[in-house]
């Protein structure tokens, strides 16, 4: 039994082999497999089979590096003969490179890191199919259906400002359904600070979570946001001092400030996101990470530090009155609003709010210490104070890690655009070919003139297409295992490059030259190769002898 | 044309042959005379072919079977074989008296 599967192996080894075989050497394949039934024993039939197949594909490799190199003798269309069918080669070749392209379809992190480059092409060409909003808004559609409330909270923390509205709908269905989740009208609230609904929301979840500053910040805002429609009618500083007027908006400052802690439930957000996110197949990192930060905004920021700034004026005022006790008090109170919210150690506004806030109130500390002849504690409050100065940026650093560092995100947000730009050029390139190809074969090949140049166009962008397929995935699949990490696992050691390479892809390259001149140069190389290998074609079809026909060798049997 | 490399295993081909110079010798046959395996012994008998040292036919054998590719030495081949061989025999001569002193 096993004898005659070791002999059939035998056979069709030998019969591959010379099938691959130049027609110069395929008689000698077909002297080694006439010996083959000669050989005693099963595994050395085999052994004799391999040794003549390695024989054979020696000369097949020779014949394809150095075409033509026995003339005289007679072509009859050997897959690898350089002067029977290179059009054949190239075509049978290029298949091979565009199938290995495809297989990197089946990828994740290929589909994946091709959705997310395709992001500031999307704006360019007009592909809306790649905005999050359409498939976030289907998501919810399914939630609503299933009746999920974490569904819908996922959707709501992430719909874009235009659809607030809707935001707010969902928030309110999802809270109906589970009343734990009641912590979303905060996350909603934050992010769209001008719904109306906001009123109504605040006091029941300053009942739920007392003491948490976030809900005095939302009312802040969202009477910010009232004085902004009237803001194109005055002047800045009138529109500001009207804001610093306003009892209800220093009432509820006054609050944020007083508050013993900063809860901004990004961290709930995340637990849910981990089981959200498998369940829906929901794996878009741009609108996970960046639609849906939930915590301090904009205006929450620029409320801060306005109030701030009035308690230190009035510090100020306090101190020229010889009130050193009650200005410290007021400077202590900037300070401890900038701990409470460092506490929660969050990016972004955050990070500036905390960082910005205890800059000055220690900058403040620091020359009332001086006045009162406290050298030492002047120069502690000096230290605090040049180490969260928002000017020097170290704090950013020290507190949001790296593992590849900014410029190489960025480096590598380009690269991916490039080569997702050149997957699309590719495609289109081959798909024009393929159909002249097949068109022409259809006509019954009349056409030869334009054939190759049309086969070469179709060798070079399958061969395009299998280099920037590999470069997508090869430069995506750090960020897909960080992504994989943080939303799966909970790990968000490594986020930070993640996020920074989605912010830079969102924008096409070119905005910064020194960080991107490397991408450029190989960008330049890569273009370069791709035609001279064009080029090399082109001269090699048409420069090929012309086989009419196949010639028959009377020598073989 | 370019001098043939007489590798070892080359000279164990072209002593086989010129045991028996009129013979027409088997692949298979060869392989087992001088314990070469095919990836080894086809190579040679390819270049011996191309230099016109060697040559080849197809035999028919018995019926169902099919023909065998066999091999003998051209008279010039004959010649370059003898020459070679009677060189590696002068060569192989003299080792011994220059290894011992």
């Amino acid at each position: 039994m096993l004898e005659t599967h070791l002999r059939r192996a035998a056979t069709v080894l030998m019969k591959s082999a010379i099938r691959i075989a130049p027609p110069d050497a395929r008689e000698w394949g077909l002297a080694m497999r006439s010996e083959l039934i000669h050989v005693e024993g099963a595994w050395s039939g085999l052994m004799w089979a391999l040794g003549g197949a390695t024989v054979m594909a020696k000369h097949a490799l020779l014949s394809l590096i150095f075409p033509g190199r026995r003339p005289g003798i007679a072509p009859d269309g050997g897959l690898f003969a350089k002067n029977v069918s290179p059009r054949t080669a190239a075509l049978v070749a290029g298949g091979g490179f565009v199938l290995a392209g495809l297989l990197f379809f089946a990828a994740p992190p290929f589909r994946q890191g091709m959705r997310v480059s395709l992001e500031a092409w999307s704006v360019v060409f007009h592909l809306r199919g790649l905005n999050a909003q359409p498939r976030l808004a289907a998501l919810a559609k399914r939630a609503e259906m299933q009746h999920d409330p974490e569904g819908l909270v996922f959707v709501a923390a992430r719909l874009s400002p235009w659809e607030a509205r809707e935001s707010a709908r969902l928030a309110e269905e999802a809270v109906r359904l589970d009343p734990n989740l009641l912590w979303v009208h905060a996350v909603v609230a934050a992010r769209q600070p001008q719904l109306p609904e906001i009123r109504q929301w605040v006091p029941g979840l300053e009942r739920w979570d007392p003491q948490n500053a976030l809900f005095p910040l939302i009312k802040a805002t969202s009477i910010e946001m009232d004085h902004l429609k009237e803001a194109s009618k005055l002047p800045p500083e009138l529109w500001r001092s009207k804001l610093e007027e306003d009892r209800a908006w220093q009432s509820a400052m006054a609050a944020a400030f007083a508050s013993q802690r900063f809860d901004d439930y990004s961290d709930r957000l995340k637990e849910l996101d981990r089981r959200v996110v498998p369940r829906y197949g929901f794996n878009d990192p741009l609108a996970l990470l960046l639609g849906g930060e939930p915590g301090i905004t904009g205006y929450a920021y620029f409320d801060s530090q306005l109030y701030a700034k009035s308690l230190l004026r009035s510090g100020q005022t306090l101190e020229s009155r010889g009130d050193r006790k009650g200005a410290a008090e007021k400077y202590w109170a900037v300070a401890r609003f900038g701990q409470v919210i460092d506490s929660h150690r969050q990016p972004g506004f955050g990070l500036w709010a905390s960082t910005t806030l205890q800059a000055m109130a220690y900058k403040q500390l620091q020359a009332l210490s001086a006045k009162e002849g406290n050298h030492a504690e002047a120069a502690l409050f000096s230290y605090l104070a040049a180490k969260f100065d928002p000017a020097g940026r170290e704090q950013t650093s020290i507190r949001e890690e790296w593992v590849f560092g900014r410029e190489i995100s960025s480096r590598n947000a380009a690269v991916l655009q490039i080569s997702s730009l050149s997957v699309l050029i590719f495609s289109g390139f081959l798909v024009v070919a393929a159909s002249i190809l097949i068109a022409d074969r259809l006509r019954g090949g009349q056409s030869r003139r334009a054939r190759p140049g049309v086969t070469a166009i179709a060798f070079t962008s399958a061969v395009g297409l299998l280099v920037s397929s590999a470069t997508i995935y090869l430069t995506y699949r750090p960020y897909w295992y960080i992504f994989q990490g943080a939303i799966v696992k909970g790990h968000w050691s490594q986020a930070r490059d993640l996020l920074d390479f989605l912010m830079a892809i969102r924008f096409l390259p070119g905005y910064d030259l020194s960080v991107h001149l490397p991408v450029y140069f190989w960008a330049g190389v890569t273009l370069l190769g791709v035609t001279a290998l064009l080029f090399i074609l082109l001269r090699h079809f048409p420069g090929r002898p012309q086989v009419k026909k196949l010639q028959h060798n009377p020598r073989m049997p | 044309m370019k001098t043939l490399r007489l590798s070892p295993e080359t000279l164990a081909v072209l002593e086989s042959f010129v045991e028996h110079p009129t013979d027409w010798r088997y692949g298979y046959e060869l392989s087992r005379v001088t314990g070469l395996k095919s990836g080894t012994l086809y190579p040679i008998l390819m270049r011996l072919e191309m230099r016109k040292l060697l040559e080849a036919r197809w035999v028919a054998t018995e019926d169902g079977v099919p023909p065998r590719h066999t091999y003998r030495l051209t008279p010039n081949g004959l010649e370059f074989a003898r020459s070679k061989l009677a060189e590696r025999h002068t060569t192989w001569s003299r080792q011994p008296a220059l290894s011992k002193g």
